[in-house]
């Protein structure tokens, strides 16, 4: 099976002030992959080229190898929510899917069966005016799964979704991973990329900031430094950064050490009585290594957040 | 819901875009689709119901004091009279609303991702709403028509529907419905504002006509267009042929 889900060369926006540019991306089958990015970086943008309702300014999107507008029948290659509300709320649930199921040769039975996969069998009747968010996020579900397609592409899909919610879709999507299909989720949230997908595609700044699995992804930047308070700080600088560390100094007696881990340079303390107040090796969140990437390509952020850290002993 | 029936629409899609077979395969299933969301909404049959009771209730008042009065120069015509202005663009809503109500919704973006292709999912609609407004233009011109002249028979002003010519002219008059629900298609599409859509109608329908009455500078005298009726002698189809014109200028 060749990768379904590809762009090259992808870039959206006005020729003069382009949202992203140079964008190419190969979704593989069989696995979460997570696209995240601050608001207003484009990730709306990408899944809406993708489904041919924008037109790129560069470059081009393919759904196994064809661009969209060219599948007859699209629903069975692709299934998307994209926007829980985009649905005529005077019709009813049967009707809103039966009507989309049409359109594409699809049939009553699995009309039924999507409703009933989604939990909304009791509703079927009900006019779409009265649902929660959950319900049309369960509804715009019911559509993606229509074609019973190979790739499936979520936008913000946990947005406003309660806990039990954000737990469904999250197990969901697992089980449609590992039917060997290809889920392809947007989200501002790093944690809860981190959670749910396999692999990271970031953007910002304009362009792709990152593409790899979330574990090498987490391996590369979750890690950050170790806090040590020594009497002698000027020798120990000395002794760890002979040992390959890199330091630099933090307060008084403090010195933040890269390179070597806690219990290696407790061990170089002790082996030159160099007394060592305080050894704290500090994480930096993923959310914070995401927003260390995506720092300038946030377009309004908040002074205050900026060089917070949380240390965790 | 296994891997196993992943490929399942492959068979329809495989050859994909251009071919003849697939436009035709599309075609059928957007027709299929827009017949279901036009008959699962309440406001086509509101529409309906609305444009059904003021066109033959017009048509029928208006037929009490003519049947008691001289004679009438077309009572073929009269059948159509309450059509004649305003109530029949009411039919029109259904055509805008077809469109401008997916685009005020955002169904138009689930609309166009299950079917890429945006010129057959407006001439579907086109078609769809085309056909509803046949079937009723048709329903309604008989009713309209048998309910009249049963009013204006008891004054022995009625004509039969099997008199010569009248078939046609209650036929046209029902296909002026047709006419006026593909505008609103055409407006809704355009415009895609429903409001604005439906200002729109009368003005396209009657501004012609108002034109036509511009003092001699603007609209000469001996123009072609301003004759009124330019395929039918006074006296036949004359008033409530104002309907019918709409299919003839």
């Amino acid at each position: 099976m060749s990768a379904i889900l590809t762009a090259k060369g992808l870039a959206a926006g006005h020729a003069d002030r382009l949202l992203f540019s140079g964008l190419d991306l190969v979704i593989a089958p069989g696995e979460i992959t997570g696209l995240v990015g601050a608001n207003g970086a484009g990730k709306t943008t990408t899944m809406r080229i993708i489904l041919g309702l924008d037109s790129p300014t560069a470059g081009r999107a393919l759904v196994g190898g064809q661009p969209y507008q060219g599948i007859v029948r699209p629903l069975h290659q692709v299934g998307a929510l994209l926007d829980a509300d985009a649905m005529h709320p005077g019709r009813s649930s049967y009707a809103h899917v039966l009507s989309v199921a049409q359109s594409n040769g699809i049939g009553r039975r699995r009309v039924t069966e999507v409703l009933r996969l989604t939990g909304l069998e009791s509703v079927a009747d009900r006019r779409v005016k009265g649902f929660s968010l959950g319900m049309k996020q369960r509804l715009g579900i019911a559509l993606a799964l229509l074609g019973d397609p190979p790739v499936l592409m979520f936008d913000e899909p946990v947005n406003g979704l309660d806990p039990e919610g954000v737990h469904w879709i999250r197990r969901f999507f697992k089980s449609l991973a590992a039917e060997g299909r290809t889920v392809f989720v947007s989200s501002h949230l790093m944690s809860e990329m981190a959670l749910t997908a396999e692999h990271l595609i970031i953007i910002g700044r304009g362009r792709l900031l990152a593409d790899m699995p979330t574990a090498a992804f987490i391996e590369a930047n979750a890690s950050r430094d170790v806090l040590v308070r020594s009497p002698r700080p000027g020798d120990l600088a000395r002794l760890l950064t002979a040992h390959g560390a890199t330091v630099s100094p933090e307060g008084d007696d403090g010195l933040s050490v890269r390179g070597l881990d806690a219990p290696a340079i407790a061990g170089l303390a002790a082996g030159h009585g160099i007394g060592v107040h305080e050894l704290t090796p500090r994480y930096a969140s993923l959310e914070e290594a995401y927003l260390d990437i995506t720092k300038d390509s946030v377009e309004f952020h908040a002074r205050s957040q900026a060089g917070e850290r949380t240390a965790v002993p | 819901m296994t891997t196993a029936n992943l490929r399942r629409g492959d068979q329809a899609d495989a050859p994909g875009s251009a071919d003849t077979a697939g436009r035709i395969v599309r075609a059928r299933d957007v027709l299929i689709s827009e017949w279901t969301k036009l008959r699962s909404v309440r406001s086509t049959y509101w529409v309906l119901i609305v444009t059904a009771v003021v066109s033959v209730a017009g048509s029928m008042l208006a037929a009490f004091p003519a049947g008691r009065g001289a004679d009438l120069p077309d009572p073929v015509a009269f059948s159509f009279i309450g059509w004649a202005e305003y109530p029949v663009l009411a039919v029109g809503i259904l055509g805008v609303l077809a469109f401008t109500s997916e685009c005020a919704t955002g169904q138009i973006r689930t609309t166009f991702t299950a079917v890429p292709r945006r010129l057959t999912v407006l001439a579907a609609k086109t078609a769809i709403v085309a056909a509803l407004a046949l079937v009723f233009g048709e329903l309604l011109a008989v009713a309209s028509f048998s309910l009249t002249q049963a009013i204006l028979s008891r004054h022995d002003q009625g004509v039969a529907l099997s008199h010569p010519g009248v078939p046609g002219a209650v036929l046209a008059a029902g296909f002026v419905l047709v006419v006026v629900a593909v505008t609103g298609v055409g407006l809704g599409a355009a415009i895609r504002h429903t409001a604005g859509a439906i200002t729109a109608l009368p003005v396209v329908f009657y501004l012609p006509l108002a034109l036509l009455g511009l003092p001699s500078p603007w609209m000469a005298r001996d123009h072609p267009c301003h004759r009124r009726h330019p395929h039918h002698p006074p006296g036949r189809l004359r008033r409530g042929a104002r309907a019918t014109l709409f299919t003839e200028s």
